[in-house]
């Protein structure tokens, strides 16, 4: 459904940008409990606070639209009128090497600028590890990702 | 909120449009229920001269620059009218809705006087496709941009002035994958390239309000006539609804009021057994239930119209307003033709229209069932 996947992007972008929602809800001029419905999708944001928001965190407004799996270069599953709350059938679970790892081969662009020391030691430990190793990673990782953005199980 | 009573200038408008809908609509309500493919120029002339046609046209654009709590009350008198009337006008509203909200001056200052003139200038909003009507994310007409100018590809359906505008608010994906992002939203004017009208709809009701389908095939336009910046038109669209649903809502208690006052009167004259059938509890029972659900939502009504203008949380209170004035709508037309016995069934019989009109109410503007999951999304 649109809204929760726009709250979660942009709860994504506020705190990328290291904002509480105290402060962005000041910012912008609304109160901490409508920014956190923002986010929710209990509330729906309109074009131009999110305009005021995106300026804000530096985003593109497309940065909030595209569903939090566009990367897997999946169709929207029914954006339509919101009514579309239906989740998309559940499908079996892939436990292949591969379909683990895609969401990760298939990162957008933007993500992949200069790699900090970090991240390269990171990189390094990751390929060093077993391909039962790597899954078991990418799963907590993305199972960590999921519980940061709240995800409701839409994707 | 908690006040009731309308003001002197909303009563004032509400006697004007008693008048021009009793003296310019009313007589011709039956010749405008005849035909789909002819228009009748004659209401929306009626309308224009009053500068009604489109209401919600801000001042500085010559418009009358009604807030929403009005134009629900005109709305409200236009669907007692003939719901036909009262459904170009909301189309009108719907279609010039992106452009002031998200237009630039410049478009703003060459499509909105346009529809606040006296004459009778008329706008669509081209958005259902064959393929997508609730599900938008199914849309496939496509928009591609080459040296600056955008190419459209695609059929709409169900658009109501489609044909007859002067511009048509279109609705177009430029990323099949990504539709949400993708949505953009263009002002077509008349008589654009590449734009034709398909076959006319011929529908059971509001048979005042032209319906077709249109067809883009390589429908260019320039760039001066995207709405919004890219990557929002979803968000303009979904603002789009959540207004206009609270307008439906005071159509549905337009038409439900007709049906009820009809049907008093004649539950009063009408006797049976000795006596004025009103003297049945069976009868004057329904009634009272009636009131009492019409009342009921056009406070909805009102409560989504107040909390629009004042820039409020209004997504859940349009969807419960479009419900609960489509439902009272129906169940009002029913019942109304119940008391009348066979001669509601009859054509001719004003209960009859409006039945048909009634029957509309909770599939445009997004059906009933997506009201409740919209409404369902915010619990
Ligand atoms: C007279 C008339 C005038 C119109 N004018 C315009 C216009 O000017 N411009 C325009 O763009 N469109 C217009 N429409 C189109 C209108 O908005 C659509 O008909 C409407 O959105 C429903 O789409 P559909 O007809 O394709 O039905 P479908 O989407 O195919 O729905 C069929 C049924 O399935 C139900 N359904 C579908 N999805 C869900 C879901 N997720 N949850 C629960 N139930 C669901 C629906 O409620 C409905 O009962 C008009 C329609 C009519 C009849």
């Amino acid at each position: 459904m649109g809204y929760k996947s726009i709250g979660r992007q942009l709860q994504l972008a506020r705190e990328e940008a290291g904002y509480s929602q105290e402060q962005l809800a000041a910012k912008i001029g609304c109160s901490q409990s409508t920014l956190s419905n923002y986010e929710k999708g209990k509330r729906r944001i309109y074009l131009a606070q999110l305009e005021k928001i995106a300026e804000i965190l530096n985003k593109p407004i497309e940065y909030f639209l595209r569903p939090a799996d566009y990367h897997r270069g999946e169709p929207e599953s029914q954006s339509g009128e919101p009514g579309n709350q239906s989740s998309p059938a559940p499908k079996k679970k892939d436990t292949s090497y591969q379909a683990n790892l895609l969401p990760i081969l298939n990162m957008p662009g933007e993500d992949q600028g200069e790699k900090t020391a970090l991240e390269q030691n990171l990189l390094r430990l990751f390929q060093s590890l077993s391909p039962a190793g790597q899954i078991l990673v990418i799963n907590f990782v993305t199972w960590l990702k999921e519980r940061e953005v709240g995800c409701n199980g839409e994707f | 909120m908690a006040n009731f009573s309308l003001s002197p200038a909303q009563e004032q408008l509400i006697e004007e449009i008693r008048q021009v809908a009793a003296e310019r609509i009313a007589p011709v309500v039956r010749e405008l229920d005849e035909g789909d493919d002819h228009f009748d120029f004659r209401p929306a002339q009626a309308l224009a001269e009053h500068n009604l046609l489109t209401p919600t046209i801000p001042r500085a654009y010559g418009g009358r620059g009604l807030d929403y709590f009005s134009t629900a009350l005109l709305l409200e008198e236009l669907g007692a009218t003939c719901a036909g009337v009262a459904t170009v006008v909301t189309t009108n509203i719907h279609a010039a809705g992106p452009v002031i909200l998200a237009g630039t001056e410049h478009q703003k200052k060459t499509f909105l006087p346009l529809l606040a003139s006296p004459e009778p200038h008329l706008a669509a909003f081209a958005l259902t496709e064959p393929e997508a009507g609730s599900d938008i994310g199914a849309m496939s007409a496509l928009a591609a941009c080459e040296g600056g100018v955008w190419k459209i590809n695609g059929v709409k359906d169900f658009v109501i002035n489609g044909g007859i505008a002067h511009f048509t608010t279109v609705f177009a994906t430029t990323d099949p994958q990504n539709k949400r992002a993708g949505m953009m939203a263009f002002l077509l004017p008349s008589g654009v390239p590449g734009l034709k009208v398909g076959a006319v709809r011929n529908k059971m009701g509001i048979r005042y309000a032209r319906t077709v389908q249109l067809i883009m095939k390589d429908t260019l336009v320039q760039d001066e006539l995207v709405i919004g910046r890219k990557g929002g038109a979803y968000l303009l669209l979904m603002q789009t609804f959540d207004r206009g649903r609270a307008l439906a809502g005071a159509v549905g208690v337009g038409i439900a009021r007709a049906a009820f006052e009809f049907a008093l009167r004649y539950s009063k004259e009408r006797r049976q057994f000795g006596r004025p059938i009103f003297s049945q509890q069976a009868i004057s029972f329904t009634l009272a239930e009636l009131q009492t659900k019409i009342e009921s939502a056009r406070l909805l009504v009102w409560k989504a119209c107040w909390l629009i203008d004042n820039d409020l949380d209004y997504t859940m209170a349009s969807s419960m307003a479009k419900i609960a004035g489509s439902q009272v709508a129906q169940e009002a037309t029913a019942a109304a033709m119940d008391i009348l016995g066979g001669r509601g069934y009859l054509k001719g019989c004003p209960v009859e229209k409006l039945l048909r009109d009634a029957r509309v109410m909770s599939l445009i503007e997004g059906t009933n069932h997506i009201q409740k999951a919209v409404i369902a999304s915010q619990l």
